[in-house]
């Protein structure tokens, strides 16, 4: 089976869909449109931090009701390859946001890589969702993505984090400090990367990611000492219905702590003698028995700044879990549901000076129904909450343009469709 | 030439020798080909197999090709049968290859539709 014929038979039966080592190039894309009624509301009222708590400042401000039209990781993409010989192909993918809603979109925003097969395996360069991330996928039941999806607790320690795409760390909105969201995300397309695959064996396959340190700084005295890099890592296990896997992620030097500590406490670019450490780890499990699927995503984060003033905020770590289901229902439908619950975890300061986490966890719960009218095409209607307790700002994974003040309770309903070509 | 800077030469040539031509009859296109478990009887599905279908073919003809899907769906509207298949396709994501057939057991369509973000 494994033989010559089957190079021949591809080579001959290319027509149509494209593969990785035939020679031809496929455009392919999804577009997945919502229309979606979303608002936050029950925020805690203005008012100052006590000290040694961690947190936003409450601001009170609710985000009334209001519809929006939602393009959920449309996409638009190029992939091809080339067979260079019976145990070596190259494969390419060039894949674009395309914005349905408002128009526009932003070329190779999304996976886009070249590499190379081989009997030991794969690798590639360039920008490509870490193994890390792309474990969630195996469990989430709300088409991972949109604001029903896990992300909203899974991969963010909350803080208004949500994923993010990038090679590289950055840097705060007037440029002075590395207090960036996008530095805390461990739901990450990550630049600047170098991937490897391994090849299955007796159900076991492992893949590892490193972004380099492309944004390493000079000597210069005068710029903060920093040598950002990430690694990335995952081990998966399937052998019949069960699924486990085990992912590990290291943020070297992106500060993610900045994004959640006051802004008066961040990492200058210059002049600051800080170093950071930031680590996720993340279990999955999925059982599928007849039309059931049921699955948990268990995950840690770990926020560590070393080189910071005392009683200044070191350390955050917070442990968050969900369950998924997928349910037939009948020939063509689809029943999902997703209950996630983040806890408030626990922080340090500098000095061993009090440190306090009340009111950080937060819960999630998702519920929908999709029904499939063809192989391309499904409609669905998807509900979910995301119930912050008194100081915590997790919000919608795809949140743009309504975030989520300290307390607040997102809600939304949609009406979706998605069309696969 | 730092130390480091060495090393992560030295990582980078190793990582590339690796496409020194293999002659160990391994698949090309998806190496996790043991992860397609719900195909039965356990047919390594991938880029290479899932080529091979094409319109016109019979339901025996797919099954004797890439054997029996995990689960058909019965599209009423278009008087369609989908035959799915799990497998990791020639990028690496996981995906679920439908082949669609007419009333009269025909292929008439294929689609490889990713579980991605």
């Amino acid at each position: 089976m494994r033989t010559a014929p089957r190079v021949a038979l591809a080579a001959a039966f290319a027509c149509g869909t494209a593969h990785a080592a035939d020679g031809t190039t496929q455009i392919y894309g999804t577009l997945n449109v919502d229309v979606e009624s979303v608002a936050a509301t029950g925020a805690t009222p203005a008012g100052a931090l006590p000290a040694g708590a961690l947190g936003q400042v409450p601001t009170g401000i609710d985000v009334p009701r209001r519809v929006r039209v939602t393009s959920n990781s449309s996409n638009l993409g190029f992939r091809g390859g080339e067979r260079l010989g019976p145990d070596l192909s190259v494969f390419f993918q060039v894949e674009s946001a395309v914005n349905v809603d408002g128009g526009g979109t932003n070329i190779a925003s999304r996976n886009t890589a070249v590499g190379m097969e081989t009997a030991w395996g794969s690798w590639r360069l360039g920008q490509w969702d870490t193994p890390y991330k792309t474990l969630s996928g195996a469990v989430d039941p709300m088409y991972f993505t949109g604001i029903a999806y896990s992300g909203a607790l899974i991969g963010t320690p909350g803080f208004g984090v949500g994923p993010t795409t990038i090679g590289a760390p950055a840097t705060s909105g007037d440029g002075r400090t590395f207090a960036a969201g996008a530095n805390a995300s461990f739901e990450r397309r990550q630049g600047n990367s170098i991937q490897y695959w391994s090849p299955g064996l007796a159900g076991f396959a492992a893949r590892f990611a490193y972004s380099v340190d492309e944004n390493r700084s000079s000597r210069s005295p005068a710029v903060t000492q920093v040598d950002p890099r990430i690694f990335s890592g995952s081990i998966e296990y399937e052998r019949g219905a069960v699924y486990l896997a085990y992912a590990y992620e290291e943020h070297s030097d992106y500060f993610g702590l900045d994004a959640l500590v006051p802004a008066a406490q961040a990492t200058a670019l210059t002049g600051s003698g800080a170093s950071s450490r930031d680590r996720g780890e993340k279990l999955v499990a999925r059982v599928k028995i007849g039309g059931t699927q049921v699955g948990l995503l268990a995950e840690r984060l770990r926020y560590a700044k070393d080189g910071v003033a005392a009683g200044a905020f070191s350390r955050y770590r917070r442990d968050a879990a969900a369950v998924t289901l997928l349910q037939k229902v009948g020939a063509a439908g689809t029943l999902r549901a997703l209950v996630g619950k983040a806890a408030s975890g626990h922080c340090e300061r500098s000095g061993g000076e009090a440190c306090d986490t009340a009111g950080l966890g937060a819960r999630q719960y998702s519920l929908g129904y999709s029904q499939t009218l063809s192989r391309r095409t499904d409609l669905y209607a998807f509900y979910t909450r995301v119930a912050n307790d008194a100081r915590a700002s997790y919000q919608f994974a795809n949140s743009a343009g309504l975030g989520a003040a300290p307390g607040s309770t997102s809600t939304g309903f949609l009406l979706g469709m998605r069309h696969v070509f | 030439m730092s130390r480091r800077n060495i090393l992560t030469a030295a990582a980078l040539a190793a990582a590339f020798s690796t496409v020194a031509p293999i002659a160990a009859p391994v698949a090309i296109a998806a190496p996790s080909a043991h992860f397609t478990l719900h195909v039965t009887p356990q047919y390594p599905l991938d880029d290479a197999a899932v080529a091979r279908i094409r319109d016109g073919m019979t339901t025996d003809q797919v099954r004797g090709l890439i054997g029996a899907p995990w689960n058909t769906v019965r599209f009423d509207n278009t008087h369609t049968t989908a035959w799915d298949y799990e497998y990791r396709d020639g990028w690496g994501y996981d995906a679920v290859f439908s082949v669609v057939f007419d009333d009269t057991g025909i292929v008439v369509g294929r689609i490889s539709v990713r579980r991605d973000a």
